[in-house]
């Protein structure tokens, strides 16, 4: 039951992920703006470690793999803030 | 007034809470005469505002803006009722705006942010310098 | 390592959350409310992460941990479906 419960969670949460990257996209297009399209791929990667993770049927994430993507994704979006705070001086 | 760049009060209004020149126009009508009610009939004939439709949702913008308040009559009538001092300095402010900048108001108004530009300036941690 | 790494991730969802709700505050720009959320959301679950791998390990906190970030999701997607527009 609680595997089947974080599957289902997990799942909900990697679809969440992945249509908030496509309105990020939707954004980056609109505006132009470079933290778009960098946000957009952060939330990608954290739907793929989602993925990822139930494909194994793991559900502790204690394991290099798992917290690469994490670490992945907000170095992303860390950059992004540096970036749009340096492009706008 | 210097400049083409309008007051950062002003600035603020119109990033909260204006986003036509007919929201302005009906905010400043009202304005002008506080105390009085108006139907939005009167309202929609002074300003030669000739939809019925975008009057009605100009009224219900400004009165979620907390801006102006209408009385339960029928038909409905509005009067100017900033919710606090500082939304009725900005006002004043636009005023006087409208009158002496009315270019630069209008072309601000226009240039407003979408929510997605809004997003990403929020990420800025050093304002511009004109704000 | 990993739990650095979860700091890491913890400490930049609140950045974000911080940078938004502090936007949403100037700007008015509801976007910012519900993404601000999200953020926190981000924060709250990176934070169980950290608790549940390192402070009550013998407790599987998997389900707790995902609520927020789910309910931060939610509100992210209600905020870019309903106030994207002017």
């Amino acid at each position: 039951m609680r595997v089947t419960m974080v599957l289902f969670l997990g799942g909900m949460l990697a679809m969440g992920y992945l249509i908030a990257g496509v309105f990020f996209l939707r954004y980056w297009r609109r505006t132009r703006e470079r933290l778009f399209a960098s946000f957009a791929i952060a939330l990608f990667i954290l739907a793929l470690q989602r993925v990822l993770l139930a494909a194994n049927f793991a559900i502790i994430e204690d394991n290099t793999w798992y917290y690469g993507l994490r670490l992945l994704a907000f170095v992303l979006i860390l950059w992004a803030i540096v970036d749009k705070n340096r492009a706008d001086r | 007034m210097a400049d083409n760049v309008l007051p950062a009060e002003v600035r603020q209004l119109i990033a909260r809470h204006l986003a036509t020149m007919e929201q302005v126009d009906v905010l400043l009508l009202l304005a002008r005469s506080p105390e009085q009610w108006r139907s939005g009939e009167e309202i929609r004939t002074a300003l030669r505002i000739d939809e019925t439709g975008v009057a009605g949702r100009t009224f219900d913008e400004l009165r979620a803006a907390g801006l102006i308040e209408a009385d339960g009559g029928s038909p409905t009538r509005y009067r100017y009722a900033p919710a606090n001092a500082r939304d009725k300095a900005a006002v004043d402010l636009l005023a006087l705006a409208y009158n002496e900048r009315p270019v630069t108001l209008v072309r601000a108004i226009y240039a407003r942010p979408t929510p997605a530009q809004s997003f990403a300036d929020a990420f800025r941690l050093r304002k511009k310098a004109d704000e | 390592m990993a739990t650095i790494v979860y700091v890491l991730c913890a400490l930049t969802s609140l950045a974000c959350a911080v940078l938004l709700l502090r936007g949403y505050r100037q700007s008015g720009a509801r976007l910012l409310l519900w993404s601000g959320l999200f953020f926190v959301g981000l924060f709250l679950n990176n934070v169980l992460l950290i608790v549940d791998l390192r402070v009550v390990p013998q407790v599987n906190l998997a389900v707790i941990r995902l609520v927020p970030a789910l309910i931060g999701v939610v509100l992210l997607l209600y905020g870019m479906i309903w106030e994207s527009e002017r």
